[in-house]
């Protein structure tokens, strides 16, 4: 029991991970990209458990690869992922897998064990597997298997457990035999010495086994062993002779395979009751013409039609044999992997006309000769002709006279000089040719001059230099046209001439230094890729045209690795026209800077690669992205990326894969990334993201989104201290803003709570006094806001008696109504209104009035209608506050006078009032002008309530008048 | 007092007697004598009111009041120095950690920051003596009391948002603020027992008369007040360190770690620690709790200012402060550097120094190369908190000047600093040596203990010289902390010193302070004159309210010449007893009600007595 807490904790340390992790990353796995959380592959990670590795795979995991990881034990650590259906571990150094490894894996299909260090098996390991299709145990150490291991497996179909050293084939028999689904089982390279197997026999449905590279001495089974088996391979098998298969029971087999092994093929036939052409008879030693011809013969008296007949790796020399006594073969000769030096136009196909394909790689043959004076039948059955790997290095004219209708050559990987001009003549219906890896040098007007059908050429890998005018002219229907890894440095005018259907272009590798649009009219309608990488183009101006202009269907692009300088600048027009482009390559080509219009035309891109495109710290001007909104896939893997912002990125609404691996970026604005809304894979390996509060939110991000994929997250390392990691890095210090915000608000308020009281304490007075000021100075404008608002039919009332109406009219109204000053005067015998009350018409006249001018005189104060006007308009002044009275005085009155008049005296002692200036006034004309200008400035005046200065005004006009006044009477002298 | 309220009473009556309402008057006048009658059995309890008694209550409500002050002033200069210096500390050593400054801040600038804070903190006050009198008597000494306080808690306000233009800016404020506020402080606490003094004895015919004081009538209350501000002062320290206690220790390395390349601490190493580890912290202390500890510190620091604010009364009445800054600007810029020609002061100049240099010593010098260096981080607080409590505690200890010679307090703590120092020369150990905690308590106690009564005794000292010239004491105290702030800049430029020059640099000052403090003594008794600047007469604008009766223009322009005669060519000279000291004190007023009553009536005479007194001084430069 005392294990049991150390087991709960560790299960609740891994809970407690998982639980953590609830983003989209996995410690030490990837997911594949575009595979919706269905595969994943783990390779080179030397985690030490596998525990660490699976314990964040989700649940909806399908296929998992995991390689070359220094994992000794496999335990349950899978057994969460029950949805799992590949699994493979291998090269993983596995030593020991638990009992309960796989349990629960119930839709496994296939299980890849192979390549590791096992040397058994638990009894019950593959107990749950029930829908096992396929398992792959080869490159362990097993000796023997446990007999009730595939107890449950029962659709297993594929075992293969080649390279172990199981020596007990009765024990690999009994733990199979119920299998009733096996179809085939792969013993190779073990070491068994014999095939006893005492009761138990092999399923029924097995088809295919291997056995070779045994140590089978003999068989020593039971006659009946391989009853059901159609496919047996015992080679290399290097001790077993014929004898042993003394009484064995062949006779079932399709095939059978006895290469490099001591049996004596012929002995063989004669013992065996196997069906004698089903049998390869590669590396049987059946070396000259006598042991081939003996073949045929033996062959010939039970079989008259074979399919195709396999002499292989048998060292034979010349074709000096004839076929002619094998039964007629339908398929194919195959003579790879001999010696033979030449062919000799096919003789040795005599009688074997039905032959369609024929196979001679790997021999020694020289030269392809001319076969035109042969008069010979021609093969016209043979359809597939292969010489590859030999060291042929000339073909001569007419060398395939005799097998017209071959649709497939292979001619490639020999050392083809010499191609005659007329060496292809006559193959009217070759269809693929391949001609790469050899010698050639020129390609002539009419070496595929009949080749009309052709639709595959591959040139690749020769010493082609210049494309000649006409070369392809006859290829009408070719569609994929290789002249990559060539030293083509220019073509002719009409070098392409007559590539109408072609689709496919490979020139990379070659010397080209520019691309011109004129050579490729002939097909611009129908290309589709296209790859010019690795050859000499350079820009060094800002071309204007683009050539690439009318490549309408061009999908692929590759510009890649230009040598041996690059690029160097990428000119804004190269990609203008090409809007159906799903693909372009762009890497390794020391660009110097990528202008913002360059991709601009580029709409249906789906793929883009800039790795290592450019030279020092790329430059990437906002907008260089904008047009590229398929945009699939990024790839800026060492570019020198030193700011991912969103102005460039933001653009790219459909990016799902991004890798900007190794750059030099030292944060990732949260915006920028947030753009990128269908972003699901991001691979930031080797980006020196700094470890701080600048990332902090990129760190939340990256761990909590669960639609993002960081590919090894939990790995980012921290440039600072390599000790430590991105994923984990203490963000807890980060809450800048909040205290940005405290600063603000406690800063305001220390502030004023340290001025308030001190101006409180310094300036309260004065700011009192200020206010009142302001507030005086702000209700005077006020009030001359309102006045002029009001609306009033008149300036001024004139009161007077009609004793002074002369005054009036000779003084008063033109200095007041004349041109002089635009005041309207309201007079009552001129403006009063007939028929009516005249204390109507009184009322009416001071109301409509801005200001009521008395005139007053001796008569003005005994009239009684005067009296009226005067009290209405100091009613106004009372009731309203309205100081509507303007008092002239057109006479010097003295106190006494007035006191009669107890309320005009009132008036008097409130009001100021202007004085007339009489003729006996010193300087009269001076004074009157002074009096006509004082009574304007007075109507002009605002009728509020008399401010302050106003009334200092008036003061000052008193006085004036006063010390006029004091010379003639001064009992006139009126205090207010 | 019985005047104004006798006023009041008559006031009342007057309202009872004769309301506005006509038709009511002629009712009452109906019935006057009932009404007399009625108005005498209202006013009778008046009748037995007892004026002796009154005044008495009234007067120990104003000592009262004068304690509240103290104490509040001590408690508000008390919080303000604990949140600063415990905020201080506390970001000085996040921001040590490279970790969180990398982290935080992404880049290496927050050092220097840090480097440019504790140069605005330590530099600035170099040139407080420029304007420290000239802001104190611009606003008053409670008010810079409070202002500064308020540039405290913004410092605390800037430390939520570290940046270069939040931090460097407030330390500079900070740097500004340290002269003016100390100088107020002890101007304060000076002040404030001469106020109790004159409530104390309100009875005094000089109390009465707004005279100068006599010789040494205030000092037991100087000696008290002094005590109880550094008794509660000191506590600062203490609680300082709690948040370096209650937060960051949580947080630190063990001593292993932080000490590792530390080859040898104490007497024998050069600069702080050098080797120190440049990261300290385990973890990173969550930002949501810094914000909360500078949120509490927040607190603190505004409750400071409102205890400055609302407890904190005046320290003048508002007629002396005019009188203060009456006597123009360019007089109060240039009166400190005159003071400088006092011998006093002169001599009492190294122990200022001293008194700076030993208090940063202890809380930098020694916490940090003995304390932290021997003992690790985790103990740096309790070094501290020890060294606080002690000081504080110890500050009482001069209260036995009220009975012994005022000598023994200064040199008292000066013994008691020399013998730490020579021990401390001697003393140097292997690091992270925790049996050292007893030895290094014990010196941080000791070390305290002189602290409290060199504190305690330069600042009782500076009162009693100056006990009775309440226009200079914050003149004097600008010079004292002018030069406290010399010896802090000293300190920090001396930092990569190796720490015998630091310790040897303090025993040299400690000697010469004590000779220095020893000649004055002697000068003293030997009542050797010493010079006083002249304090010219206070210039109020014609627009002063006070003055408008006596406001003659050609008067002050006749005062004015003589005034500037006099500041210019005379100094006085006064005995060492200094009875003819007085001038123009004459225009104090007061809160005694009496002596508002008196007010104007009084001015005038005074203000002749001025004259007349100005008259005879010149006749006495005149005979001299």
């Amino acid at each position: 029991m005392a294990f049991l807490p150390r087991e709960l904790l560790a299960l609740m340390a891994v809970l407690g991970v998982v639980q953590l992790i609830c983003g989209y990353s996995y410690r030490n796995c990837i997911e594949d990209q575009w595979s919706n959380r269905k595969s994943f592959h783990c390779t080179r990670r030397y985690v030490g458990k596998m525990s660490n590795m699976t314990q964040d795979l989700p649940v909806t995991a399908v296929n998992l690869s995991i390689s070359h990881c220094n994992v000794s034990q496999l335990d349950n650590s899978l057994s969460h992922l029950q949805n799992l259906q590949h699994l493979s571990i291998s090269l993983c150094n596995l030593k020991i897998i638990s009992g309960n490894a796989f349990r629960s894996l119930s839709q496994l299909k296939s299980l890849i064990l192979s390549f590791n260090e096992l040397s058994e098996l638990k009894p019950l390991l593959f107990e749950d597997l029930q829908s096992l299709n396929s398992l792959l145990l080869a490159h362990n150490k097993l000796q023997a298997l446990p007999e009730e291991i595939f107890l449950n497996t029962s659709s297993l179909q594929t075992l293969n457990m080649d390279t172990n050293v199981l020596n007990n084939f009765a024990n690999v028999v009994r733990s199979v035999s119920h299998l009733m689904n096996l179809t085939a089982l792969d013993l190779s390279f073990n070491h068994f010495t014999s095939l006893s197997h005492s009761s138990a026999s092999l399923p029924r449905s097995l088809t295919k086994l291997s056995l070779k590279g045994n140590n089978l001495l003999t068989l020593g089974c039971q006659a009946t062993l391989f009853n059901y088996v159609k496919l047996l391979d015992l080679s290399n098998n290097a001790r077993l002779t014929a004898m042993a298969f003394k009484g064995v029971d062949l006779s079932h087999l399709k095939f059978l395979s006895l290469k490099l092994t001591k049996v004596d093929i012929l002995t063989f036939l004669n013992i065996s009751n196997v069906s004698r052409v089903h049998v390869d008879f590669s590396g049987t030693g059946l070396k000259n013409k006598t042991q081939i011809e003996k073949l045929c013969e033996l062959l010939r008296k039970k079989h008259s039609i074979m399919k195709s007949l396999k002499l292989d790796d048998n060292g034979i020399k010349s074709t000096s044999f004839t076929l002619h006594y094998c039964p007629t073969i339908t398929k194919a000769l195959h003579l790879s992997q001999n010696k033979l030096q030449t062919v000799k136009c096919l003789d040795f196909l005599d009688g074997q006309e039905k032959i369609t394909e024929f196979y001679a790689e790997h021999n020694r043959l020289l030269s392809l000769s001319s076969c035109k004076n042969r008069s010979k039948p021609a093969l016209t059955k043979l359809k597939k002709l292969s010489y590859r790997y030999n060291r042929i290095l000339s073909v001569k004219a007419n060398a395939f006279h005799l097998t017209p209708n071959i649709k497939v050559l292979q001619l490639n990987i020999n050392n083809i000089a010499f191609l005659d001009h007329h060496a292809l003549k006559g193959l009217k219906q070759l269809q693929e040719l391949r001609l790469d890896n050899n010698l050639l040098t020129d390609l002539f007007k009419d070496t595929f001059a009949n080749t009309c059908k052709l639709k595959i050429l591959n040139l690749r890998n020769n010493r082609v230099s210049v494309i000649f005018n006409g070369t392809f002219y006859c290829l009408k229907k070719l569609t994929t046209l290789d002249l990559g890894g060539n030293k083509i440095t220019h073509f002719q005018a009409a070098g392409f001439d007559g590539l109408t259907k072609l689709s496919k272009l490979y020139l990379d590798g070659n010397n080209l230094k520019t691309i011109k649009t004129s050579f490729y009219y002939a097909f611009q309608d129908t290309l589709k890729v296209l790859d010019l990488s690795r050859n000499k183009i350079r820009f060094l101006t800002k071309d204007k045209s683009s050539p690439f202009m009318n490549f309408s269907k061009l999908t692929d692009l590759k510009v890649a690795s230009q040598r041996p300088y690059g690029l160097t600048l990428l000119p804004p027009t190269l990609f203008r026209g090409l809007h159906s482009l799903k693909s372009l390559y762009l890497g390794n080509n020391r660009i110097t800077h990528i202008p913002c219009d360059a991709f601009d035309d580029l709409t249906g891109l789906h793929f883009l690669t800039l790795d290592n495109c450019c030279v020092g710290g790329v430059n990437l001007h906002p907008g260089v992205f904008k047009n590229l909104r398929n945009l699939t896939k990024l790839i800026l893997e060492n570019v020198g990326l030193q700011n991912f912002t969103k102005e460039v990125f933001g653009n790219l609404t459909q990016l799902r894969i991004l890798q900007a691996n190794h750059n030099t970026m030292q944060s990732i604005p949260l915006d920028a990334l947030e753009s990128l809304v269908k972003l699901q894979y991001l691979d930031i390996r080797n980006v020196s993201l700094s470890c701080t509060c600048k990332n902090s939110f990129l760190q939340n991000y990256t761990l909590h989104n669960p639609d993002l994929q960081v590919v090894y997250l939990y790995n980012l390392q921290c440039p600072e201290d390599n000790s430590k990691t991105f994923f984990n890095f203490n963000t807890e210090v980060c809450f800048i803003d909040l205290g940005e915000h405290l600063f603000f608000c406690t800063a305001a308020v220390i502030f004023l709570f340290t001025v308030t009281p001190l101006l409180h304490v310094k300036l309260y007075w004065k700011v009192k006094y200020g206010y009142f000021v302001f507030r005086a100075w702000f209700s005077e404008q006020w009030s001359r806001i309102r006045d002029k608002e009001e609306n009033c039919k008149y300036d001024a009332f004139i009161s007077y008696n009609s004793v002074d109406e002369e005054w009036v009219m000779d003084y008063l109204v033109p200095n007041l109504e004349g041109n002089k000053s635009p005041f309207k005067l309201c007079l009552h015998h001129r403006d009063f209104e007939l028929g009516r009350d005249i204390v109507d018409n009184i009322v009416n006249a001071v109301y409509s009035s801005r200001k009521t001018i008395c005139v007053v005189s001796r008569s003005f104060l005994c009239s009684e209608w005067c009296s009226l006007e005067i009290q209405l308009a100091s009613y106004r002044l009372f009731d309203e506050h309205r100081d509507v009275l303007l008092l002239v005085f057109l006479e010097p009155i003295s106190e006494r006078q007035l006191s009669s008049y107890h309320r005009m005296r009132k008036v008097m002692l409130k009001k100021t009032y202007l004085q007339w200036p009489g003729p006996d006034t010193t300087n009269f004309l001076q004074a009157r002008e002074l009096f006509w200008s004082q009574l304007r400035r007075a109507i002009r005046a605002g009728n509020r309530l008399e401010t302050e200065d106003e009334a200092q005004e008036h003061y000052a006009a008193q006085d004036h008048q006063t010390e006029e006044n004091q010379t003639s009477d001064e009992s006139c002298y009126l205090q207010p | 007092m019985e005047a104004t309220e006798q006023e009041d009473h008559i006031a009342d009556a007057g309202q009872f007697v004769a309301p506005p309402n006509g038709g009511v008057n002629e009712l009452l006048d109906m019935g006057e004598d009932n009404m007399q009658g009625q108005m005498e059995e209202f006013l009778g309890p008046q009748a037995q009111y007892n004026e002796e008694e009154e005044e008495r209550k009234y007067y120990r409500r104003k000592r009262l009041g004068v304690i509240k002050n103290v104490v509040a002033a001590s408690l508000g200069a008390m919080m303000v120095y604990s949140v600063y210096m415990g905020l201080l500390q506390m970001q000085l050593i996040l921001h040590y950690d490279m970790t969180y400054r990398e982290v935080k801040y992404s880049n290496l600038g927050l050092e220097d920051i840090d480097r440019k804070m504790l140069m605005g903190i330590n530099v600035t006050p170099i040139i407080g003596l420029l304007y420290t009198p000239v802001l104190i008597r611009f606003f008053g000494t409670k008010w810079i009391m409070f202002l500064a306080s308020g540039i405290y808690a913004l410092f605390v306000s800037t430390n939520y948002w570290e940046r270069y233009y939040t931090l460097v800016p407030s330390a500079v404020a900070i740097g500004v603020a340290i002269v003016p506020l100390w100088a107020s402080l002890g101007n304060y606490i000076t002040r404030m027992a001469q106020q109790y003094y004159e409530y104390a004895n309100y009875k005094e015919e000089h109390v009465q008369e707004q005279k100068k004081l006599p010789k040494g009538a205030c000092h037991s209350y100087i000696i008290i007040f002094q005590s109880v501000f550094y008794l509660i002062f000191n506590l600062s320290l203490v609680f300082a360190e709690l948040p370096m206690r209650l937060v960051l220790n949580s947080h630190l390395h063990e001593n292993k770690y932080i000490l590792a390349n530390v080859k040898v601490c104490g007497a024998e190493i050069r600069g702080m620690i050098p080797g120190f580890n440049t990261t300290v912290l385990t973890n990173l202390p969550h930002s949501m709790l810094l914000i909360k500890v500078e949120s509490v510190l927040m607190g603190f620091a505004l409750l400071a200012m409102i205890i400055f604010l609302v407890l904190c009364g005046p320290a003048y009445r508002p007629t002396e402060e005019i009188d203060l800054r009456s006597i123009g600007w360019g007089n109060i810029f240039q009166l400190p550097f005159k003071h400088l020609r006092d011998y006093r002061l002169r001599l009492l100049c190294p122990f200022f120094i001293y008194s700076g240099l030993e208090v940063l010593f202890a809380i930098t010098g020694f916490s940090l190369s003995y304390g932290v260096c021997i003992l690790g981080l985790k103990k740096l607080w309790l070094l501290i908190v020890v060294y606080g409590l002690s000081s504080s505690v110890f500050s009482s200890l001069s209260l036995f000047l009220l009975r012994l010679p005022r000598w023994l307090c200064l040199l008292g703590g000066a013994a008691v600093h020399a013998v730490l120092i020579i021990a401390l020369l001697a003393f140097s150990s292997k690091p992270d040596q925790p049996e050292y905690l007893g030895p290094l308590l014990v010196i941080s106690v000791l070390w305290g203990l002189g602290t409290a009564l060199n504190k305690t005794g330069v600042s009782i000292l500076l009162g009693m010289l100056y006990a009775e010239e309440k226009e200079r004491l914050d003149f004097i105290y600008t010079i004292y902390h002018w030069w406290q702030a010399i010896a802090i800049f000293i300190v920090y430029l001396w930092s990569g010193l190796p720490m015998r020059a630091k310790l040897s640099i303090l025993l040299a000052t400690l000697l010469l302070s004590c000779y220095c403090y020893c000649v004055m003594e002697r000068r003293m008794a030997k009542k050797v004159q010493h010079r006083l600047p002249r304090i010219p007469r206070p210039r109020h604008k014609v627009k002063g309210y006070r003055y408008l009766e006596e406001d003659n223009s050609d008067e002050s322009d006749s005062e004015k010449s003589v005034e500037e005669e006099n500041d210019e060519n005379i100094e006085e000279m006064p005995s060492a007893d200094g009875e003819e000291e007085e001038q123009d004190a004459g225009t104090e007023g007061a809160d005694s009600p009496r002596v508002w009553r008196r007010g104007a009536r009084g001015q005038q005479h005074r203000w002749e007595d001025g004259h007349l007194q100005g008259a005879e001084e010149e006749e006495k430069q005149v005979v001299e």
